[in-house]
């Protein structure tokens, strides 16, 4: 149901690109449950480092692949 | 891409040895790879080699071309090979479907290919997307294996389009980065070229194309850019990440542009 609206209302390259986020959203919380089970301590500025890093890599890719698609799907020959 | 920063890495753990060594490493690797790309798209496709292609060959005016066959349910072929050896692979399904005529159009167009150079970068393409597209694949087999239930239940679905979620970015931008739609135009204007047939050649894509939307199989979305059309359907939410590896033309534009040649 939440399916259909969603392909409805979005074009599905854009919500590939999003369920791609999550999937990288998704390992982001594993390493970082394996990090804090690995020390046995939560250390902010570790977990925030691991976060910035990793998001800002996967963030990154994510923008390339926005502009490439949009102006590929858009413009398609 | 590989190559930069894993001999740095090595470098800074092991020192100038290391780096030499992982640098050498690399490049033989890369080398390798290169050079049996083709090789091994036709061993993952388990083709054998059933004669040779010389009349069109003639035609194109290139050395004639092997041709291999595989066992597949759709009308795939493709064409594989870097330093200018190359193989046309044609599945059992192509075989099943195409009339004589149909197929020689079809193959005319993989000689498009050839005489466009697109076929190295096609192959080395499908190699690095194809390889990293399969890990979905890898990731289904895992949740299966782990007692997630069958491939039609939701949880090993889901994991697959974890998986997939994770890996079709970086794998359609290889395809979409490094691939140009246009490719495919010329392709079938040589195919026109030679075999004088634009509208059976129109005719046999349109037929492809409404085959596939009747049939849907999975297919590897990281070797589809080798496809004379896009193979890829998609038939349910789960599917939406193969929407990034389209670079074929829209078909309409590419009848157009067939049936331009004699009009």
């Amino acid at each position: 149901m939440i399916e259909t609206i969603l392909m409805k209302k979005f074009s599905s390259w854009k919500l590939s690109l999003f369920f791609s986020f999550i999937a990288y959203s998704a390992v982001l919380f594993f390493i970082i449950v394996v990090d804090v089970f690995g020390r046995r301590d939560f250390d902010p500025l570790e977990v925030g480092l691991i976060t910035v890093g990793y998001m800002g890599a996967v963030m990154t890719m994510l923008a390339i692949g926005f502009i490439v698609f949009k102006k590929r799907m858009n413009s398609r020959i | 891409m590989i190559c930069i920063p894993a001999p740095v890495v090595a470098f800074l753990f092991l020192g100038p040895i290391g780096f030499g060594s992982v640098l050498l490493l690399f490049i033989l690797l890369s080398y390798g790879l290169y050079r049996y790309s083709g090789k091994i798209l036709l061993k993952w496709y388990k083709a054998e080699k059933v004669g040779t292609l010389e009349n069109l060959a003639k035609k194109a005016g290139v050395p004639s071309l092997d041709m291999y066959m595989f066992n597949h349910h759709h009308p795939i072929i493709f064409t594989v090979g870097t330093r200018g050896n190359f193989d046309i692979a044609v599945s059992s399904g192509a075989m099943g479907l195409f009339d004589a005529s149909e197929l020689e159009v079809m193959l005319a167009r993989e000689f498009g290919h050839v005489l466009n150079d697109d076929v190295p970068m096609n192959t080395i393409v499908a190699l690095f997307a194809g390889s990293l597209a399969s890990v979905s694949t890898l990731a289904l087999w895992g949740a299966l294996l782990g007692g997630f239930g069958q491939d039609f239940d939701p949880a090993p679905r889901f994991i697959r389009f974890l998986g997939m979620g994770l890996v079709a970015v970086p794998s359609s931008l290889i395809a979409q980065l490094t691939l140009s739609p246009s490719r495919e135009l010329l392709a079938d204007a040589v195919s026109v070229e030679l075999t004088n047939e634009p509208q059976l050649l129109a005719e046999t894509l349109e037929h492809v194309q409404e085959y596939i939307k009747h049939y849907p199989i999975p297919l590897n979305p990281g070797h589809v850019h080798m496809f004379p059309l896009n193979l890829l359907s998609l038939e349910e939410f789960y599917d939406i990440h193969l929407s990034l590896f389209n670079t074929h033309p829209d078909m309409d534009i590419r009848v157009r542009n067939i049936l331009g040649k004699v009009n």
